[in-house]
């Protein structure tokens, strides 16, 4: 069995998802940057792995909810 | 009354019961060896994060009472147990394994520490585990602040994680029977590295309440045993629904391991064999195959292809993420062991909420895709891990990772079934391999069938490292 491969280059917008992150941490020295970077391409190539999967609109998140009447 | 140390590193909980019933042994004496070789061997595989003497003593004298008064809890009951250190005890520091919160204490027992404790067990230690179950995206063994975990077998190999202290203080027989976790390979890593037999649960089969949460929709918790037929009678202690756990199911459950099925079992393996494996993990499993073959039939399958991997960790970077959002943005996640635990989840914001519910919309897919698989099946077998243990020293992504491995791990925590790792052999280094038996959502009465007929024709899952008897050589 072979998994769908994740696309071969990091999408776009991964230099702008990792500014976003250094903003909001700072003194974040070059190798932890690296490292960020490196996660940051890695969902974004997950991600694109999951879109090339159609869904249906009928298809719904697999979540539970417990849900709450307090009388 | 005494038992010797030989005994108590051999017996099985339906040996163990035996002797507590013919008096040959108390709950006490049982508390005490475990204590004595939780405090020895255990440390010296960094197993150990608490003693919980205490309790122990006073679970142990009640157990005692009980016992002679013929109050009679079942067969757990006097037997002693360690749990990992992300259930709640009352009273008793629970670290999660990791720094920030090696103070932390909570007032009320998790519900799986409550149900062993009304079955009568006896809760000796919080054993050791990865920081924050692994989380935080560790790539070494060195990710606890009680050290690397260390399999009984080699101490120069890790234990496996996140449940690290639950599979070593197993394997090296210092306790009958742990309690680990599992959200995507917690169990049946440790399992397979340490050379033990461990469960993971169908999701929601046992409650999760007071149990640290890394990823509320796919954490599972599970017994790492001395055998099968152990795990059985562990998993009915701690199974049924909790009002506490809103994902815990209203299905009674009681261990009744299925006969051997006069026509065999219906068994299968992934097509294309197990040459991702290391050579001795797939000799291992082909000989697995070999003893299980005239008891089934064995047919080759092939997972739909969909992306389980992706699928899987999207969900834990997004949970997580939220689950740990205060230790995150505070800057105390710089407090963790592991340099890459300390960085890699400020890149979980990368992670979208259009991915997330992707991610939890493709899980359903995933479900019933392998549902469909599955039910013209019994169980669909494969090595538990693509190697034995890696070295101590060394980077997960420089040894674990096979090309070709099928992502059967993630695929099935992601669709949350359950699945049982039972030992085949040994490797290089003189590490355990190992099997696992993965069924249908709640059929573990199935697998641990086919996992007990497994450890009747074969006797891995009874050989001991040598720090389970000090002085005695290894039965590799």
């Amino acid at each position: 069995m072979a998994e769908a491969q994740p696309a071969p280059d990091p999408p776009p917008d991964v230099n702008g998802l990792v500014a976003a992150i250094q903003a909001r941490h700072s003194g974040l020295d070059e190798q932890a940057l690296d490292a960020v970077r490196r996660g940051v391409a890695q969902s974004r190539q997950m991600a694109a792995a999951m879109q090339a999967h159609p869904l249906q609109n009928s298809d719904e998140p697999q979540t539970v909810l417990r849900v709450a009447r307090g009388d | 009354m005494t038992i010797d140390a030989e005994t108590f590193a051999r017996a099985s909980l339906r040996d163990l019961g035996r002797l507590l019933r013919a008096g040959e042994t108390s709950p006490v004496e049982l508390a005490e060896l475990a204590l004595e070789r939780l405090d020895t061997a255990g440390r010296q595989l960094n197993a150990v994060v608490t003693l919980t003497h205490e309790r122990a003593l006073r679970e142990a004298l009640a157990a005692e009472e009980e016992l002679r008064a013929g109050r009679d809890r079942g067969p757990l009951h006097g037997i002693p147990y360690g749990a990992k250190d992300l259930l709640a005890t009352a009273g008793i520091p629970t670290t999660w394994g990791a720094a920030p919160f090696r103070d932390q204490v909570f007032e009320y027992d998790a519900t799986v520490v409550t149900r062993l404790h009304a079955a009568g067990a006896v809760l000796v230690a919080k054993l050791a585990m990865v920081e924050l179950a692994g989380g935080m995206g560790y790539d070494q063994p060195n990710a606890s602040f009680t050290g690397p975990g260390r399999s009984p077998w080699n101490r120069e190999a890790w234990s496996g994680g996140s449940s690290s202290g639950s599979g070593a203080a197993v394997g090296a027989r210092a306790v009958p029977f742990a309690i680990g976790s599992e959200t995507s390979g917690s169990i049946l890593t440790p399992s397979s590295f340490c050379g033990v037999t461990g469960l993971r649960p169908t999701y929601g089969r046992v409650s999760r309440h007071g149990a640290m949460a890394l990823c509320w929709t796919m954490d599972k918790l599970g017994p790492l045993c001395r055998s099968a037929d152990d795990c059985g009678l562990v998993l009915e202690a701690i199974a049924g629904h909790d009002p506490a756990d809103p994902s815990s199911v209203a299905r009674p459950w009681r261990y009744a391991p299925e006969r051997e099925p006069q026509q065999g079992f219906r068994l299968c393996v992934l097509k294309g064999g197990a040459g991702y494996a290391q050579p001795d993990v797939a000799a291992n499993f082909e000989a697995a195959l070999a003893v299980l073959r005239p008891l089934a039939t064995i047919d080759e399958v092939e997972l739909e292809e969909l992306p389980y991997g992706p699928v899987a960790t999207t969900i834990i970077r997004a949970e997580a993420s939220s689950a740990f959002e205060d230790l995150i943005e505070s800057g105390r996640v710089a407090e963790l062991t592991a340099p890459e635990d300390r960085v890699n989840p400020l890149a979980y914001d990368a992670v979208s909420a259009r991915d997330y519910l992707r991610a939890l919309r493709l899980r359903g897919r995933i479900a019933r895709s392998f549902d469909a698989l599955l039910a013209r099946f019994d169980a669909l077998l494969a090595p538990t891990t693509a190697t034995v243990a890696s070295p101590i020293d060394q980077r997960f992504s420089d040894y674990l990772r096979r090309e070709g491995a099928p992502p059967l791990v993630p695929a099935a925590n992601v669709a949350g079934l359950p699945a049982v790792a039972v030992p085949t052999g040994f490797g290089e280094r003189g590490l355990p391999t190992s099997m696992q038996i993965l069924g249908r959502a709640f059929d573990e009465n199935r697998i641990l069938a086919v996992a007990g007929a497994y450890q009747r024709r074969t006797d891995w899952h009874l050989r001991l490292p040598p720090i389970a008897l000090p002085g005695a050589a290894s039965e590799a």
